[in-house]
């Protein structure tokens, strides 16, 4: 369980940095597309991993149940995280 | 409505979000908070301490002594005993006048004595699906707003056409636009958890609004549905005979080997009558949607009925959704996530609700538009505040006192009504600021009338609900000083508003 979140965390970061505005607002300047296209789809096989982690577990059902909360939870906080960070810079 | 497929969904996304909104906020709220109803239960009940290792048919045995005593005229008794989440056995039986009687009661010696009256998670958990209305209207109206919610869910991903090109996109102090990112942000993050927590919330009231398949194959003959459903529940009349129960702790141990687990539901029917009947069903473990067993004995002499464990495929399907809805299965770390993604869902409908308001602002004409905006606060801040007004209640009202169960449950529904009035009343942008820092304020209370009270205890109970109060009375004190701050808009800014949208 605490593999695959771990693993989910950085999945998701990378997703978010490859929308547009992210990586403009965090590192002060856009990703061309190829690299955001290269991003997203390191995202999304390290969130594929992370959930065959997850249902690596005896119970699979269950640990699949808590893959999908705590990935959401995780997906919240990294918005807000990445929406404040611009913001206090700025400030 | 503007014709095309995504203007009729967005159509239909506002509306159907709208007429239900404010009562899915309280009912969601409420079954976020049911996630924890027996931690919520041991919290509102601190007298009646964890001991040891709770024995479920112990603690059932020494509630049926009880019950002997004071319930032995009732037809039947339930029980619902302590665990190792509970420390109380729930009891109740019929008053003989169409109601019902439940006392919760010592896991060690059965009796409610010294132990507050209190519904404590029970409250939640009812209120969810109930709504506090009379059998079947409360559980009508919540599958109608489930059935509804799941709708909004659905056209809400094809009206917000780029849901997920904006995933993580939160654009802050942008008026409108960060009330429709805070909204679909809340939605997209949690979107497995809404979809599969609606379906399965509707899913388990389907049969009373859409009770044709029982009519069409049983012709309204509920009884006969029922034994179909629940074959090892045997009924049968009173004889009129006195017959002591047999010990009932044999039969549990004898249940408890059977099920291999633990115990969710004791009933007895026609309890001291020659004709009882002793029915257990076995409590879910950890993996989802255990199967359901249920065996009964015959009162008198503890023979074993009739026994059964489901294997057919259409209620194990059943019984899985029905498992992930109520997270029975879960342990703590599935819990708070049901509980993070519970408030997330609230935090969405509420922030759909205001946007409706907000996007309407610039050209609000006529009584439609004040009707909502009041409601949004008598709901969205109101909620908290009345829910927190039960836990203050649970605390603060003498513990000795009569009826006290029902004046915690009426402190609620007064609070919520004093709020709704209050922001009947008052301008709107007061009333969100003064009725959040009242929110702020009343969960605030709790943790410091659990303290002076005595009944604050070093356990993780006691952690979960006042760290819990308190994070909650930190968000809604950081929203009340956010609105305080805020310049108010100058009226300069509404006019060219008014005259585009003209």
């Amino acid at each position: 369980m605490i593999l695959s979140s771990l693993l989910a965390l950085p999945a998701i970061l990378l997703i978010a940095l490859a929308c547009p505005r992210h990586a403009a607002r965090l590192f002060g300047y856009g990703w061309d597309h190829p690299r955001r296209r290269r991003v997203r789809l390191a995202g999304f096989i390290l969130l594929g991993l992370s959930l065959i982690v997850a249902c690596a577990d005896a119970d699979r059902a269950r640990a699949v149940v808590n893959w999908i909360g705590v990935a959401g939870v995780e997906a919240l906080l990294l918005t807000l995280l990445l929406t404040a960070l611009p913001l206090r810079r700025d400030q | 409505m503007k014709p095309g497929f995504r203007p009729a969904m967005t159509w239909l996304h506002d509306w159907s979000g709208l007429v239900i909104g404010w009562l899915l906020f309280a009912i969601v709220l409420a079954g976020t908070l049911a996630v924890f109803r027996p931690e919520i239960g041991d919290w509102t009940r601190p007298e009646a301490a964890q001991t040891a290792q709770v024995d479920s048919a112990r603690a059932s045995a020494a509630a049926v002594r009880w019950l002997s005593v004071h319930a032995a005229d009732a037809p039947a008794w339930f029980l619902q005993p302590a665990d190792d989440r509970a420390t109380t056995t729930l009891a109740t039986w019929g008053d003989g006048k169409g109601g019902y009687v439940q006392r919760w009661l010592g896991a060690q010696d059965g009796s409610p004595d010294g132990i507050r009256d209190t519904r404590g998670g029970e409250f939640f958990y009812r209120l969810h699906f109930e709504l506090q209305l009379p059998y079947p209207w409360g559980r009508i109206l919540s599958a109608s707003a489930a059935m509804l919610m799941l709708l909004a869910i659905l056209t809400g991903i094809v009206a917000h056409r780029r849901f997920f090109a904006d995933f993580f996109t939160f654009r802050a102090r942008k008026g409108q636009r960060s009330w429709l990112d805070a909204h679909n942000l809340l939605a997209v993050t949690a979107l497995p958890f809404h979809l599969m927590i609606t379906f399965t919330g509707a899913l388990t009231l389907a049969n009373l609004i859409m009770p044709w398949g029982q009519l069409a194959d049983y012709d309204g003959n509920s009884a006969a549905v029922y034994r179909d459903l629940y074959p090892a529940a045997v009924q049968r009349a009173a004889t009129g005979r006195h017959a002591p129960l047999a010990p009932i702790a044999p039969m549990l141990r004898e249940a408890e080997r059977r099920f291999g687990g633990g115990i969710a539901l004791v009933s007895i029917l026609n309890p001291g009558d020659a004709a009882s009947v002793v029915t257990v069903t076995s409590a879910e473990d950890s993996r989802i949607g255990i199967q359901r067993a249920a065996i009964s004995f015959d009162g008198p002499s503890g023979r074993i009925l009739a026994a059964h464990e489901e294997h057919r495929p259409a209620l194990k399907t059943f019984n899985f959704l029905y498992a992930l809805h109520t997270a029975r299965f879960a342990e703590w770390l599935t819990r708070w996530a049901y509980f993070v993604c519970g408030l997330m869902m609230t935090a969405m409908i509420g922030a759909g609700l205001i946007l409706w308001t907000v996007k309407r602002r610039a050209r609000r004409t006529g009584p439609g538009f004040a009707l909502v905006e009041r409601l949004n606060i008598g709901f969205i801040a109101g909620t908290p505040i009345a829910f927190a007004a039960f836990f203050l209640a649970n605390r603060l009202l003498p513990i000795e006192m009569a009826a006290r169960a029902e004046l915690e449950v009426r402190i609620v529904f007064w609070a919520w009504g004093l709020v709704l009035l209050f922001g009947a009343l008052r301008p709107a942008a007061r009333a969100w600021r003064e009725l959040l820092a009242l929110a702020a304020l009343a969960c605030l209370a709790i943790p410091i009338a659990d303290m002076l009270t005595g009944a604050a205890k070093a356990d993780a109970i006691t952690f979960g609900v006042d760290g819990t109060a308190l994070a909650l009375a930190a968000g809604f004190g950081a929203a009340a000083l956010f609105l305080a701050r805020r310049k108010p808009a100058p009226a300069s800014l509404e006019a060219p508003r008014r005259a585009v949208t003209a």
